[in-house]
C-alpha cells in the first residue's frame, strides 16, 4: 500500500496528522511543528506539498484533515512502527527509546515482504516462550551480560538455562513438598529435560534431579540467569 | 507401655530419605529378607528384625523412606511418631554420601528431635569413585552423633555402624547437632516455646518449630496457638514469603553448610555424567517412548510367556495329584471328602500356586525396573496421558500387567504413593481384559460371529474394557477419590545397577507377602464354590448321559443360576449363563467347563465344536455379545477379590468392587441388548 515516491518527510508528517487527528483539540499546524520540531513555515509548505498530492485538507488556522487516501497511507506507517518497535523491544532486547528510534527510521524503508517476515518471527518466537528465552539467553551470554529482568514460572524456563528461585506461589501441601525436596528461594534451579510427551519436566536442584509436572513448575517464580550449565 | 519388654530388647530404628539405600544397609544388619529398592515410597510399612548381637536382643526397625519429619503423608507420621515415641534407644540414619545435601534437610529435622543419633554414610564408594571424599571426624563433630561409612551392596562397614550404635544406644547422649535458626526465628521459637510448659526444652523447642512450621497440633495449648499466629504473621511480614519457606530455607542452609564444609571438593555434588547419558537416550523426545514400549514388552512377555510352562507343570502335576488320588480312593469311600480333597482343596490350591510362576517373575521385573532406577522414568514418560485419565504415570504398569492377570496386576500398585491413586488404579485395572477372560472369547466368538468378523470383535472387546477402565478412572476421580492431585514431585534416582541379591530378597519378599495373605482368602472361597457346586447332592438322575449336567443344575450353584434368571433375563440369559456366571467367580476360564457341563457335553474335556453348536442352537448371536460384555465387565474374579482385599486392606472396597462391577457390567448388556433387540438386530 505504498505511494511511490512518497518522501520518509511525507510519511512523518501524515503519521503525525493522524496521531493529532484523535485528539479533541485537532491537528493544528503549531502543534505539528512541535512534534515534529521543525517552523511551522516548513510545516505549510510540507501541507501545501500533501494537499497537491490528494492526501492531506486544511484551511489556514482551521485543522488539518487526512483525505481517505492520506489516512490509508498514514494509519499504514503507524501500524509499522507500532509493530517495528514491538519487535525491537520483545524480539531483540532492545530499549524503549532505542527501539523507538530504530522504528522510526526503518518505518520508512523497510519493505512489506521484510516487515511481514519481522512480524512473522515476532510472533512465532512470542507462541514459543522456551526458544525465545533460549535466545535471549544466548543473546545475553553473548554479550556477557545478564538476561535483563527475566522472571517467570519454572515452567517456562528453557532447558539448559539456570535461574534462581525466587517464590513459590502455591498455598498448599505441593509447596511443602516443594521446599522440604530443596526448592528453596535463592537455590539455583535448571530444566534438565522434558518428557517426550511435553509433561512432566525434569530439574535439577542442589545436585539432584526432580521430576514436576508444568503446572507445578508454572507455580515457582524464577529468574533468569545467562549462561549454559 | 511395655517397660519390661523394652528393657529385654534395645530398639534401634532406621531413618533416611528414599533411594539412600536404607533398607540395604537394614538387611546387612539383620541379615533379614527385606526389599531393597532404588524407588520412592517402596517401604509402606513398618518392618522390623530381631536378633542377637553382642549378648543383647536387638530390635531393628526399618521406618518409611521419607524426605522430612513434618508427619504430612502418612510414612512420615509413621517415622516421626516411632522417634518420639521413647521406645528407641538409638536413630541410624542412613545418608546417601552421593547427595548429601539434601539428605541432611533430614538431619536438620533429626537434631531437634532430642534421640541420640548415629549416621552411616552410604556409598561412600560411589561418591569416592567419583572424586568425592568426607572428612567424616569434622561432619561426626558437626552432626553430634558418630559418621561410619557404609556399602550397602557389600555390607562393609555395618558391622562397624551397629557397633558406634549401640555404643551411643549405651551412653545414651541425645544428638548434640543444633540448627541455628538466625536471630529473628529464634526469638520467635523462644517466644512459642514458653507456652507449652509442660515440656522439656528439647519437646518445647521441636513443638514450637513445628507450630511455626505451620503444622498442627492438637494438644498445644492455646497460648503457644496464640504466640505462634502473632510471630508467624511477624515474621511472614518482615520476611515478605510463608514461614514455612524460610524455616525450610534455614535447613537447608544448615545442610548446605555442612555438606560443603566435610566435602574435600569445591562441591558437595557428585555429578553424574552416565545417568544424564542413559537418560538421553532413555528419555530421549523421539525414542524415549519406543524403547519404553519395547521394555514394557519384554517385561509382558517375561511375566506370561516364560511363566507359562512352569504354570502348565504346576497345573499338570496337580492334576496327575489328583489322578492318583482317584485311582487309590475307591469312588464308592467316603465320596464327599474324596470329591473336597480332589475338587476343593487341590483345585484351590492350584487356583493359589498357578499364579505363583506369574507372580514371581512380574515381581522380579518390578524389583530390577525398581532398583536400577527406571521406574520413575515410567511414570516420567507416561504422565501426560494417565495424568489425563484421572491416574498417576506409574499407574500404567499395572493396567499393562493387567492385559496377562488382574491378580498381579493389583499387587503392582503398590508402587503408587498416593492412596487415592493407588485405590482408584486396583478398581480400574479389573476392567483391562485379562487372559483369563481370552478362554471365554474364543468359546463364544467363532460361535456367533462369522469368520471376517472374529478379529474386529476381539478386538472391540479388548477396546472396550480399556475404555470401560478410562471412564471408571474418571468417574472414581470425580467422586469417591475427589480432590486435588497428588502433587507429582517425585526425585528422579541416579541409576544404579542392583545387586542380585537385593532383587531376589525383593522379588521373594512379595512373593511371599502374596501367598500368605491372598492364597489363604483365595482357597478359603475356592472350597466354598467346590460346596456351592456340590451340595445338595442330587440322588436320582434320568440318564447316566445327563449326570452331570442335573447334578450341576440342583446344586447350590445351579439353584442360584435359577434363582437370579428373572435378574438377567432382560440381558438376554437364561438359567444356564446364569449358572455358568457364578461358577465363573471362581475362575474366569470356569464359565467354559460349566456351559459344557450345563448342556451335557461330558465332563472334563468339553468338545470346543459342539459346545459352539449347542450354543449357536441356544441363543441369538446378539445373546453371544451380552455374554462377551458381561463377561468382559462384571465380577472379577475371586483372586482379583482377595487381592484387591488384601491391598485396600478392607472388605469394603473388595465387596464395592465385585458390586460396582457387577452394576456396571449389567446396565452395560441391558442397554446393548434391549437396544439390539428393539433394532430387531442379530436376532435371527
Amino acid at each position: 500500500m505504498r505511494i511511490e515516491r512518497l518522501s520518509a518527510k511525507a510519511e512523518d508528517y501524515l503519521e503525525t496528522i493522524l496521531r493529532l487527528s484523535e485528539t479533541p483539540r485537532g491537528a493544528r499546524t503549531g502543534d505539528i511543528a512541535a512534534a515534529l520540531d521543525v517552523q511551522p513555515s516548513t510545516v505549510s509548505a510540507a501541507l501545501k506539498s500533501l494537499k497537491e498530492q490528494g492526501l492531506a485538507e486544511y484551511t489556514p488556522y482551521g485543522a488539518v484533515g487526512l483525505t481517505p487516501k492520506g489516512r490509508q497511507v498514514a494509519e499504514d506507517i503507524a501500524g509499522r512502527h507500532v509493530s517495528l518497535r514491538r519487535f525491537f523491544t520483545e524480539t531483540l532486547g532492545l530499549s524503549q527509546e532505542e527501539a523507538e528510534l530504530a522504528a522510526c527510521g526503518m518505518e520508512h524503508d523497510a519493505t512489506p515482504l521484510v516487515l511481514d517476515r519481522m512480524g512473522l518471527l515476532g510472533d512465532f518466537l512470542r507462541q514459543n516462550p522456551a526458544l525465545l528465552g533460549q535466545w535471549h539467553a544466548a543473546r545475553a551470554t553473548a554479550k556477557g551480560e545478564r538476561a535483563p529482568g527475566v522472571e517467570s514460572g519454572l515452567d517456562e524456563l528453557p532447558p539448559g538455562v539456570r535461574a534462581v528461585v525466587v517464590g513459590i506461589d502455591v498455598d498448599s501441601g505441593l509447596r511443602k513438598r516443594l521446599v522440604e525436596m530443596g526448592v528453596t528461594p535463592g537455590v539455583l534451579i535448571a530444566v534438565e529435560r522434558v518428557a517426550p510427551l511435553g509433561d512432566p519436566i525434569a530439574v535439577e536442584v542442589r545436585g539432584y534431579r526432580l521430576s514436576m509436572r508444568k503446572a507445578e513448575a508454572a507455580r515457582i517464580r524464577v529468574k533468569w540467569r545467562p549462561g549454559l550449565i | 507401655m511395655d517397660r519390661q519388654a523394652n528393657a529385654a530388647a534395645l530398639r534401634i530404628l532406621l531413618a533416611g530419605n528414599p533411594n539412600s539405600g536404607k533398607t540395604s544397609v537394614f538387611n546387612w544388619l539383620a541379615g533379614a529378607h527385606q526389599h531393597v529398592a532404588n524407588y520412592p515410597g517402596v517401604t509402606v510399612e513398618k518392618k522390623t528384625a530381631t536378633f542377637v548381637r553382642a549378648g543383647r536382643t536387638i530390635e531393628l526397625m526399618d521406618l518409611p523412606g521419607t524426605y522430612s519429619l513434618l508427619a504430612a503423608s502418612p510414612e512420615e507420621a509413621i517415622a516421626r511418631d516411632e522417634i518420639l515415641s521413647g521406645n528407641a534407644a538409638v536413630v541410624v540414619q542412613v545418608l546417601d554420601a552421593t547427595n548429601l545435601e539434601r539428605n541432611l534437610h533430614l538431619t536438620a529435622q533429626l537434631t531437634e528431635m532430642g534421640v541420640p543419633v548415629t549416621y552411616a554414610l552410604n556409598m561412600s564408594d560411589e561418591a569416592a569413585a567419583h572424586g568425592l571424599t568426607f572428612d567424616l571426624e569434622l561432619m561426626s563433630g558437626l552432626l553430634g552423633g558418630p559418621v561410619i561409612a557404609t556399602n550397602g551392596n557389600t555390607g562393609e562397614g555395618t558391622d562397624e555402624l551397629l557397633a558406634a550404635a549401640l555404643r551411643v544406644a549405651a551412653g545414651n547422649p541425645p544428638c548434640s547437632g543444633r540448627v541455628f535458626y538466625g536471630t529473628d526465628l529464634e526469638s520467635a521459637i523462644a517466644v512459642v516455646a514458653e507456652r507449652f510448659e509442660g515440656d522439656d526444652a528439647v519437646s518445647a523447642r521441636r513443638r514450637a518449630i513445628a507450630l511455626l512450621d505451620g503444622l498442627p497440633d492438637p494438644h498445644a495449648p492455646s497460648g503457644a496457638l496464640e504466640a505462634a499466629a502473632r510471630e508467624t504473621a511477624r515474621l511472614e511480614k518482615r520476611g515478605g514469603r510463608p514461614l514455612d519457606v524460610q524455616i525450610a530455607e534455614t535447613r537447608y542452609g544448615f545442610a548446605r553448610g555442612v555438606a560443603v564444609e566435610v566435602a574435600r571438593e569445591s562441591s558437595p555434588h557428585v555429578r553424574r555424567a552416565s545417568t544424564l547419558r542413559l537418560d538421553d537416550v532413555l528419555l530421549h523426545r523421539v525414542w524415549g517412548l519406543p524403547i519404553f514400549v519395547a521394555l514394557m514388552w519384554i517385561v509382558f512377555n517375561l511375566v506370561f510367556a516364560l511363566g507359562e510352562p512352569p504354570m502348565r507343570w504346576i497345573e499338570a502335576s496337580l492334576e496327575w495329584l489328583a489322578g492318583r488320588i482317584a485311582v487309590a480312593w475307591p469312588a464308592g469311600a467316603a465320596p464327599l471328602l474324596r470329591s473336597l480333597l480332589i475338587d476343593g482343596a487341590i483345585g484351590g490350591v492350584g487356583g493359589v500356586v498357578s499364579f505363583l510362576p506369574n507372580i514371581l517373575l512380574l515381581f522380579l521385573a518390578i524389583a530390577f525396573l525398581e532398583d536400577t532406577g527406571y521406574m520413575a522414568r515410567v511414570a516420567f514418560l507416561m504422565d501426560r496421558i494417565m495424568h489425563k485419565m484421572g491416574l498417576h504415570g506409574k499407574s500404567f504398569i499395572p493396567m499393562l500387567i493387567g492385559l496377562g492377570c488382574t491378580v498381579p496386576a493389583i499387587l503392582a500398585t503398590r508402587m503408587l504413593e498416593s492412596k487415592r491413586d493407588r485405590f482408584t488404579t486396583i478398581l480400574v485395572t479389573p476392567f483391562v481384559s485379562c487372559g483369563a477372560r481370552l478362554t471365554i472369547y474364543a468359546l463364544l466368538i467363532p460361535a456367533f460371529f462369522a469368520p471376517r468378523w472374529r478379529g474386529w470383535v476381539l478386538w472391540g472387546i479388548y477396546l472396550t474394557g480399556i475404555l470401560a477402565a478410562i471412564a471408571a478412572a474418571r468417574l472414581l476421580r470425580g467422586t469417591v477419590f475427589r480432590g486435588a492431585n497428588a502433587p507429582f514431585v517425585m526425585e528422579l534416582p541416579p541409576y544404579r545397577w542392583p545387586t542380585w541379591r537385593s532383587v531376589a530378597i525383593h522379588m521373594w519378599d512379595r512373593a511371599w507377602m502374596y501367598l500368605r495373605k491372598a492364597g489363604t482368602v483365595i482357597l478359603a472361597i475356592s472350597i466354598v464354590l467346590w460346596a456351592l457346586g456340590t451340595f445338595p447332592r442330587k440322588q436320582e438322575f434320568s440318564g447316566e448321559e445327563t449326570r452331570l449336567a442335573e447334578a450341576l443344575e440342583y446344586s447350590a450353584i445351579g439353584r442360584i443360576g435359577k434363582w437370579i434368571e428373572p435378574a438377567i433375563r432382560p440381558l438376554g440369559f437364561d438359567w444356564r449363563v446364569g449358572t455358568a456366571l457364578v461358577g465363573a467367580f471362581a475362575a474366569k476360564e470356569v464359565f467354559v467347563a460349566q456351559m459344557g457341563i450345563v448342556f451335557s457335553l461330558g465332563g472334563d474335556e468339553v468338545e470346543a465344536d459342539s459346545l459352539r453348536s449347542a450354543l449357536r442352537r441356544h441363543y441369538t448371536p446378539l445373546q453371544g455379545l451380552a455374554m462377551l460384555l458381561f463377561c468382559l465387565l462384571s465380577a472379577p474374579c475371586v483372586a482379583t477379590i482377595a487381592a484387591t482385599k488384601r491391598e485396600t486392606d478392607s472388605w469394603g472396597w473388595a465387596l464395592g468392587m465385585l458390586l460396582g462391577m457387577t452394576g456396571v457390567a449389567w446396565i452395560t448388556t441391558f442397554v446393548v441388548y434391549q437396544v439390539g433387540v428393539w433394532l430387531a438386530w442379530g436376532v435371527g
